[in-house]
C-alpha cells in the first residue's frame, strides 16, 4: 500500500506536538500589598513602636518596637510595608537576651547606627511602697521619682558582626538622683536628693525620648542630650563637647548641611525644695530632698554646632529637619507642623493627629512619626509630604 | 485440550472435502516444568487421514532452522528446545501428499501439540498448506491456575505497566495473590527467578518491563510447580519478545494527555519505540529486540489537595458539615480547598525502560540468548507535611539492570528429545530516597516530563561513603537543613510543625540489592507427554541498607547493614501421561538459605550476645492431576494439586527495619538475621468446560495455610522481645470463577474470586488481644472477598482485521479491605468501581514509508471520574482525624496568644481574616483548625484520579 499522509494523522500529531503542560508551580504565599497613600500605617504591633528615624537610602524605617518580652527592639521595615527585621541582626541576635534599645539613628554615610541602650532604670519608688511622708513644705508638689539611670550612647557599623563590646559607645549618666550618704538626717546612713529636672519630667509624663541622638552630615559626631543640655560625640575619638548656651535643652536635631542643630529647651520657671521623711509601718525607713523644677514652655530652638547664633523660633518640641534643611517638624498640641526657616506661619501636617517623633526622608517626601492611636500605644505611620 | 479427531463429525466433513485441517496450539505445559523458558516444545501425531491410523516413520522438519525427528511406532513426535517463533512444519511420509503448517507458534516454555492427518497420495504432489491456530480455551492437562495475557493484549488494554496487567489476573488484587501478603510471589523472567528477595514484601518485584517488550505474563497462582517454587502465592512469568527471524517489525508510538481538560490530564506523556528483526550477518536465525520506553509525568496530582478539598458528600457528617462551615464563612472562605488551580505541589517523575534480547541460534539444536533490561524510575514524593515547601521535595530513585543469559541445548530422537538449559543472571536493583537536589532538578533538559539526566539527591555522595567514614565524620548530611517555617502555607504561622515550608525532611536512606545466580535444568521429553526434569540453581546476594531518619541533625543514628544471604535449590519433576487427556504431576523442591549476617540480639546493646545465622532448608513436595472427563470429547475438565509451599523471608527483615504489614502495620522491629522459612500448605481442585470452542468458564476452589510467616509481634522469648520472627499464621480459603469468550473479532475474560482471608493471633502479648482466648481468629487486612475484573477486546485489538476500528475495555469492581482487625463488627472499606477503556482507529500509512501503518489511540483511565476510597483511617474509620486531635493541635495556640502584627515575619494576609493587618489568637485557631484538615489529605485515601490520554502509533 503507498504511503499517505492522512488528514487524521496530521491534526493528531499538531494536537500532540502542541499540547504540552508546564509544570506546575509550588505554592507561593501572597505578598503583603504595599502601602500607599497620602498617609498609612507602617506598623500595626501591639507593643508601642516608637522614635522612627530613615535609614541613609530612604527605603526602610528604623524604629524601636516593646514587644511581649522585649523592651526595646530595633527593627527596620521597608517604609511601604513588610516584614521587620532585626536592624542590627548580630547585636540582637540572641533573642532570649532582654535589652532595651531605642532613639535608632542611622549615619547619612549608611554605614552605622547610634542608638541608646539603657543599663539601668530606676524603680518610681524609693522607699518602697505604702510609704507616708511628712514633709516640712506640705503643699510641695509630690511628682514621680525619676527613672532615667545610665544608658550607653552606643554607634554600631551595619556591616559589623563582631561583638558590641567593640563598639563605640558613651556612658550617659542622668542627673537628678543620688544618695547624699553624708548627710546624717534623724539616723539614718544618708539622705536621698531628688531633682525633678525638666526632662525628667517629660520622659515619666510623656515618655519623650529627650536624649535622641543625631548624626552630623559628616557621620562623624553625634548630638545628643544628657536632659540638662545638648552635648557632641566625636565617635572617632570619643571626646565630648558640650553646646554651649543649650541648658536644659532636649532632643537635638543636626541639620542636613551640618550648620545648626535644632534642639527643644524644657523652659524651667521657677523651683520648689522640700524635705520629707517617708514612714512605713511606723517605722522612719528613709529621707529625701527634692527639687521640683516647675516646667514653662517647650522651645524649639537653633544654635550652631559651636553654641553660637543661639535663637529661639517658637513653641514646639521634638524637631526634625527636612532634607533640603529650609524647614524643621516639630511636636505641638499632639500634631505635627512644619516651620519655614524663612519664616511664615506654621503649617499643620495633615494626618499626624496625636502624632509625635517625626522623622523626614532623605529624599523629603514623606514625614514617618509615631502615632498614638485609641489603645494609647504608639505605631509608626508614614504620611506624604508632597501636596 | 481441543480434541479435533475426536469429533467424527468434524473429521467426516473434513474428509470429504479432501482438505487437511488440523491442529492447534494448545497450551499444554507440564505444571510449571515448563513453565519459563526462552525456547518451547512442538509434540504431536501423525496419523492417516483416512483411517485415523498413526504413521511410524513421518519425517517432521521445522522449516528454516534444520531441526527434524520422525515419529514413532504410535505416529508421535516430539521436538524439544525449540526457540520461540512462529515456524512453518513439514510433515513427509512417502505414498503421502506432504503437510506444511505453517504459523506453528512455539511459545516459551510451552508445548504446542499438533496432529497431522496426511492423505495418501499416489504420485508427488504439492504440499498441502494449512494455517494452525488457536489458544484453547481450558486445558485438560493442567494441573495449576494461570492465566495468561498474551502481548498482543497487553499493548491493545488500558494498562500502563506489568504491575497492572498482573492485577487483572483472577485472584490478584492490589498485589495480593489469592488472599496473600504482598510479597508472596515470585517473578521470572525468561525463565530466571529474578524475586526482589531484599524487599518484595513492600516494594515488589523491583524491575519493569514495557508492554510493548513483553510476548506474554502467564500469573500462575495455584499449583505451581517446584522448578519456581520459592514463593508462597504465585508465580509470574514475564516472557520478552524475541525478534522475528524473518524480517524486521517496529513501532512508535507517541501518548500523553498534555492536551485534555485539567480534570482528565496528570501531565503524562509517553514515547516507545521498539522493533525487532534479523541479524543474518550474525548467522541464520539470529534476531535482536530492542525496545525503549519513556514516560513524563507532571503528576498534577488533584487528590493532594487537602480535607477542605473534598466534596462533603464524600465525607463523613462532623467533617462535612466543618468544611461546610469553613465555605460558608466569607472569612474563612480562602482556607476551603486553599489551592485550586496552578498551585499543586510540584512532583515531577519520569520512567525509562530499556530492553534488549539477542537470539542467535549455535548449530541446528542450541540457542543462546543475551538480554539486557534497564530500570530508571525517578519521581518525587508527596508528603503532607512538605506540600508546601517551594524547594525540597522527598523524591526517589529506582535503578534495576538485569542481564541474563541463557543457553539451551536438545537433541530430538524418534520419540523423544532431550533438553538442557542453562542460565546464568546478574541483578542490581538500587533504591534512593531522599531530598531532591532543587537546583540540579531545575536544570535538568526535560521533553514532555521527561528527565534525560538522573535525579540528583542533597547528600548522596555523602550518604553513599563507607559508614565508618561517615561516623566518624558526625556530620549531619550535606544540604540538608531543619524543618520549620511560618508562612509559605496557605495557613500562615496557624501551620507552624504542620507544614514545613522550609528545611528539609529528614530520610535519607538507600538500599543496594545485587544478585549474581545460575541454572542449570535438563529434561527429558517423551513423544507419548511424559517428561522428567531436573535442576539445580543458586543465587549470592549482597545487600546494603543505609537507613537516617534525621539527616539534618548531626550525630543522628544511621543504620547501616551489608551482607551476603545464599540461597540454594534443586528440583526434581516427573509429568506422566496416561492419555492425551489425563496427566499427573509429582514434584520435590529441597530449598536452603542462609543469611550471612550476625548482629547483636539486642541492637541497642552492643554488648549483647551475637545471633549467628545457620543454614536454613525447607523440602516441598508437591503433586497435581489434570485431565478431562469421560465422554466430555475433551470439553470438560478438572485439575487438583497440593503443594508445599516455602519462601526465604524479605532479606530486610534480617536487619532492623519497619514492617508495613497489614498484621502490623508500620512497627519498626529489631532484625534476625537467624529468621527461617515462611512456609505454608495450599490446595486446589477445579473444574472447567468449553463450549463450541468460543465459550469457556472453569471454577476453582482453593485453600492455603500459611503458617509462618514474618511478624512483628513480641516474641515471648527472652532478650529477643521486638524481634522478628515467624510467627504469624493465616488461612485463605476461596473460589474463583473464571469465563473467557472469542468470536471473531471479540474476546473477554471475566474473573470473579470470593475469598476469605483469616489470621490467627499469634502475639499473645497483643494488648489488643484475648490473653485468654487460645485461638483469636479476624480476617486479614487484605482481606478482599469480592473481587471482579472484566476485560474484552474487539475489532483490531482482538486481532481482526476487518475493520479499521479497536477498542478494549477494563472493568473492575471490588469489595473493600477491613478497616481494623480488632474491629468487632469488621468494618470494611466500601466497593471500589473502575472502567478503562481504550479506543484506536487505524489512519493509513505513513509518508515516505511503504508499509508503515498509523492508527490514533484513545484512552481513558477511570473515565467515569469515580472517588474510589482505598483506605481510611483506622482511628476513625472515616476520611478525617479524630475531632479530639484536631483540637489537640489547635490548642497549640494559646488563647492568649501575642498577636501577629503586619510587620511579623509571621504575618500572613491569608491568616488575617478581618484583614486588620493583626492576626488574632482567636483567628490563628480558626486557620489552624482548617490546617490541620489540609494535612490530613485524602491523597492516600483513592484511587487512580480519571485520566484521557491521545496518542499515535506507527507501525511497519
Amino acid at each position: 500500500m503507498s504511503a499517505r499522509c492522512s488528514p487524521g494523522f496530521i491534526g493528531l500529531a499538531v494536537l500532540l506536538v502542541g499540547a504540552c503542560r508546564d509544570a506546575p508551580e509550588p505554592f507561593v504565599p501572597p505578598e503583603r500589598e504595599p502601602l500607599g497613600g497620602p498617609a498609612w500605617q507602617l506598623t500595626y504591633n501591639l507593643g508601642d513602636d516608637r522614635a522612627p528615624a530613615w535609614t541613609a537610602d530612604g527605603q526602610n524605617v528604623i524604629y524601636t518596637a516593646v514587644v511581649d518580652t522585649q523592651p526595646g527592639l530595633l527593627l527596620s521595615i521597608p517604609y511601604r510595608g513588610g516584614t521587620a527585621v532585626r536592624a542590627l541582626g548580630a547585636v540582637q541576635a540572641d533573642t532570649s537576651a532582654v535589652r532595651r534599645f531605642t532613639t535608632p539613628a542611622a549615619s547619612p554615610s549608611g554605614e552605622a547606627l547610634a542608638f541608646v541602650h539603657f543599663i539601668r532604670l530606676f524603680d518610681t519608688s524609693l522607699c518602697g511602697t505604702g510609704a507616708l511622708s511628712i514633709c516640712d513644705v506640705p503643699s510641695h508638689p509630690r511628682l514621680p521619682y525619676p527613672r532615667l539611670g545610665t544608658a550607653w550612647l552606643r554607634v554600631r557599623r551595619f556591616a559589623d558582626s563582631g561583638s558590641v563590646d567593640d563598639d563605640p559607645r558613651y556612658e550617659i549618666d542622668f542627673a537628678g538622683r543620688f544618695f547624699d550618704e553624708t548627710a546624717d538626717t534623724l539616723g539614718l546612713p544618708g539622705v536621698y536628693v531628688i531633682d525633678h529636672f525638666p526632662f525628667h519630667q517629660v520622659y515619666l509624663a510623656e515618655d519623650r525620648q529627650v536624649f535622641r541622638p543625631s548624626w552630623s552630615p559628616d557621620s562623624r559626631h553625634i548630638a545628643f542630650s544628657d536632659g540638662l543640655q545638648v552635648l557632641i560625640w566625636d565617635v572617632e575619638s570619643g571626646e565630648l563637647t558640650p553646646v554651649p548656651g543649650t541648658e536644659d535643652g532636649v532632643a537635638p536635631a543636626w541639620s542636613p548641611d551640618g550648620q545648626w542643630i535644632a534642639f527643644t529647651r524644657l523652659e524651667r520657671l521657677g523651683t520648689a525644695s522640700s524635705f520629707c521623711r517617708l514612714i512605713i509601718n511606723g517605722i522612719l525607713t528613709c529621707a529625701e530632698r527634692s527639687t521640683v523644677y516647675t516646667m514653662g514652655r517647650r522651645l524649639l530652638t537653633l544654635v550652631r554646632p559651636d553654641g553660637s547664633e543661639l535663637r529661639e523660633i517658637g513653641e514646639g518640641d521634638e524637631p526634625a529637619w527636612a532634607a533640603d534643611g529650609t524647614r524643621l517638624y516639630y511636636v505641638s498640641l499632639d500634631r505635627i507642623w512644619s516651620q519655614d526657616l524663612e519664616g511664615g506661619i506654621p503649617m499643620l501636617v495633615s494626618g499626624t493627629s496625636g502624632g509625635r517623633e517625626p522623622a523626614a526622608s532623605p529624599d523629603g517626601r514623606l514625614l514617618a512619626f509615631a502615632q498614638r492611636g485609641d489603645d494609647g500605644t504608639y505605631s509608626i505611620w508614614i504620611v506624604s509630604l508632597e501636596p | 485440550m481441543r480434541r479435533w479427531r475426536r469429533s467424527e463429525g468434524w473429521a467426516a466433513e473434513q474428509r470429504g472435502r479432501l482438505v487437511l485441517v488440523l491442529t492447534i496450539v494448545i497450551l499444554v505445559v507440564t505444571p510449571g516444568a515448563l513453565a519459563a523458558q526462552t525456547t518451547g516444545t512442538i509434540a504431536g501425531r501423525v496419523t492417516d487421514a483416512a483411517s485415523d491410523l498413526p504413521l511410524a516413520t513421518a519425517q517432521v522438519a521445522i522449516e528454516g532452522l534444520g531441526r527434524s525427528t520422525t515419529t514413532d511406532d504410535d505416529g508421535r513426535f516430539v521436538l524439544g528446545g525449540v526457540p520461540t517463533g512462529s515456524y512453518s512444519l513439514r510433515i513427509e511420509l512417502l505414498s503421502y501428499r506432504p503437510l506444511t503448517l505453517e504459523g506453528v507458534e512455539v511459545r516459551a516454555g510451552r508445548r504446542t501439540s499438533l496432529e497431522a492427518p496426511l492423505n495418501a497420495a499416489a504420485i508427488e504432489m504439492e504440499p498441502i498448506v494449512v494455517k494452525a491456530e488457536r489458544i484453547p480455551l481450558i486445558e485438560p492437562e493442567v494441573s495449576e491456575s494461570h492465566h495468561v495475557t498474551l502481548g498482543r493484549q497487553l499493548r491493545e488494554l488500558p494498562t500502563d505497566n506489568t504491575e497492572a496487567a498482573i492485577e487483572l489476573t483472577p485472584g490478584v488484587t492490589d498485589g495480593h495473590f489469592r488472599g496473600g501478603r504482598i510479597g508472596q510471589e515470585t517473578y521470572v523472567v525468561d525463565g530466571f527467578g529474578v524475586k526482589n528477595q531484599l524487599e518484595g514484601s513492600s516494594q515488589g518485584f523491583g524491575l519493569e518491563f514495557s508492554p510493548y517488550a513483553l510476548e506474554e505474563i502467564d500469573v500462575t497462582t495455584g499449583g505451581f510447580g517446584v522448578e519456581y517454587g520459592a514463593a508462597l502465592s504465585g508465580v509470574v512469568n514475564l516472557r520478552s519478545r524475541r525478534g522475528d527471524p524473518e524480517r524486521w517489525h517496529g513501532r512508535l508510538n507517541v501518548l500523553g494527555d498534555h492536551w485534555a481538560p485539567d480534570d482528565y490530564s496528570r501531565g503524562f506523556s509517553e514515547l516507545a519505540a521498539s522493533a525487532g528483526g534479523p541479524l543474518p550477518f550474525l548467522g541464520p536465525g539470529t534476531t535482536l529486540f530492542a525496545d525503549i520506553l519513556f514516560q513524563g509525568l507532571l503528576d498534577a496530582d488533584p487528590r493532594s489537595q487537602g480535607l477542605t478539598c473534598l466534596d462533603p458528600a464524600d465525607a463523613e457528617p462532623e467533617l462535612a458539615a466543618a468544611i461546610d462551615s469553613l465555605r460558608a464563612d466569607p472569612t474563612t472562605a480562602n482556607l476551603y480547598c486553599p489551592f485550586e488551580s496552578d498551585m499543586f505541589p510540584n512532583q515531577e517523575g519520569d520512567k525509562f525502560i530499556g530492553f534488549l534480547r539477542l537470539d542467535f541460534p549455535v548449530g541446528q539444536s542450541s540457542n543462546f540468548m543475551a538480554s539486557l533490561l534497564r530500570n530508571r524510575l525517578q519521581r518525587q514524593l508527596y508528603t503532607q507535611d512538605f506540600k508546601y515547601n517551594p524547594t525540597y521535595q522527598l523524591g526517589q530513585r529506582l535503578t534495576g539492570t538485569l542481564g541474563t543469559l541463557a543457553f539451551d541445548w536438545a537433541k530430538d530422537t524418534q520419540g523423544r528429545a532431550y533438553h538442557v538449559t542453562a542460565r546464568a543472571a546478574a541483578l542490581r536493583l538500587d533504591r534512593y530516597l531522599g531530598v531532591v537536589d532543587p537546583e540540579a532538578l531545575a536544570g535538568r533538559s526535560t521533553i514532555a516530563g521527561f528527565g534525560i539526566s538522573d535525579f540528583e539527591f542533597l547528600g548522596e555522595e555523602f550518604a553513599r561513603l563507607p559508614i565508618a567514614e561517615q561516623r566518624n565524620a558526625g556530620n549531619a548530611v550535606p544540604g540538608y537543613s531543619e524543618p520549620g517555617g511560618s508562612t509559605g502555607s496557605p495557613f500562615g504561622p496557624a501551620a507552624e510543625g504542620i507544614f514545613f515550608t522550609e528545611g528539609t525532611p529528614g530520610i535519607a536512606n538507600w538500599s543496594r540489592y545485587d544478585l549474581i545466580g545460575a541454572d542449570l535444568v535438563g529434561e527429558l521429553l517423551a513423544a507419548a507427554g511424559h517428561s522428567f526434569k531436573a535442576g539445580l540453581s543458586g543465587r549470592y546476594h549482597t545487600v546494603e541498607s543505609y537507613e537516617r531518619a534525621f539527616a539534618y541533625a548531626p550525630d543522628s543514628i544511621v543504620n547501616f547493614n551489608s551482607y551476603n544471604p545464599i540461597t540454594l535449590n534443586g528440583f526434581a519433576e516427573a509429568r506422566i501421561a496416561t492419555s492425551q487427556l489425563f496427566a499427573a504431576t509429582v514434584g520435590v523442591r529441597l530449598e536452603a538459605f542462609r543469611s550471612g549476617l550476625s548482629i547483636p540480639i539486642d541492637t541497642t546493646n552492643s554488648a549483647a550476645p551475637t545471633i549467628d545465622s545457620d543454614w536454613k532448608t525447607v523440602f516441598t513436595p508437591r503433586v497435581g492431576f489434570a485431565g478431562a472427563f469421560r465422554n466430555s470429547a475433551g470439553q470438560t475438565a478438572f485439575h487438583f494439586n497440593y503443594s508445599r509451599v516455602a519462601q526465604p523471608p524479605d532479606f530486610r527483615y534480617f536487619a532492623d527495619t519497619t514492617i508495613g504489614d497489614s498484621l502490623r502495620t508500620d512497627v519498626r522491629r529489631q532484625g534476625n538475621p537467624n529468621l527461617g522459612f515462611e512456609e505454608g500448605r495450599a490446595y486446589e481442585l477445579g473444574v472447567s468446560h468449553v463450549w463450541r470452542d468460543a465459550i469457556g468458564l472453569s471454577l476453582t476452589a482453593f485453600r492455603k495455610e500459611l503458617n509462618k510467616l514474618v511478624t512483628g509481634s513480641l516474641s515471648v522469648s527472652g532478650s529477643a522481645a521486638g524481634q522478628f520472627t515467624t510467627g504469624d499464621r493465616g488461612t485463605i480459603k476461596g473460589v474463583e470463577l473464571t469465563a473467557y469468550g472469542r468470536w471473531p473479532g471479540i474476546e473477554f475474560r471475566v474473573g470473579y474470586t470470593l475469598q476469605e482471608a483469616t489470621g490467627l493471633t499469634s502475639g499473645a502479648l497483643d494488648e489488643d488481644v484475648d490473653p485468654d482466648a487460645s485461638v483469636l481468629e479476624f480476617p486479614l487486612a487484605f482481606d478482599r472477598r469480592h473481587s471482579l475484573d472484566v476485560i474484552v477486546l474487539a475489532g483490531r485489538s482482538a486481532a481482526y482485521t476487518g475493520t479499521g476500528w479497536g477498542g478494549s475495555l477494563v472493568v473492575s469492581a471490588r469489595s473493600g479491605f477491613p478497616l481494623d482487625r480488632h474491629d468487632d463488627l469488621i468494618t470494611r472499606l466500601p466497593w471500589t468501581y473502575a472502567l478503562a477503556i481504550r479506543v484506536t482507529r487505524d489512519l493509513g500509512g505513513f509518508p515516505f514509508c511503504d508499509g508503515c501503518r498509523t492508527r490514533a489511540v484513545l484512552d481513558g483511565r477511570n473515565i467515569t471520574g469515580r472517588d474510589n476510597v482505598i483506605a481510611l483511617r483506622r482511628d476513625t474509620g472515616g476520611l478525617g482525624p479524630p475531632p479530639e486531635d484536631v483540637a489537640a493541635v489547635v490548642d497549640d495556640i494559646p488563647s492568649d496568644m501575642q498577636p501577629i502584627p503586619r510587620e511579623s515575619s509571621r504575618y500572613n494576609p491569608l491568616t488575617d481574616l478581618d484583614r486588620n493587618e493583626l492576626i488574632t489568637a482567636d483567628e490563628m485557631r480558626r486557620v489552624r483548625y482548617a490546617a490541620e484538615l489540609d494535612r490530613n489529605d485524602p491523597s492516600l485515601f483513592f484511587g487512580a484520579a480519571r485520566q484521557l490520554r491521545l496518542g499515535l502509533e506507527v507501525t511497519f
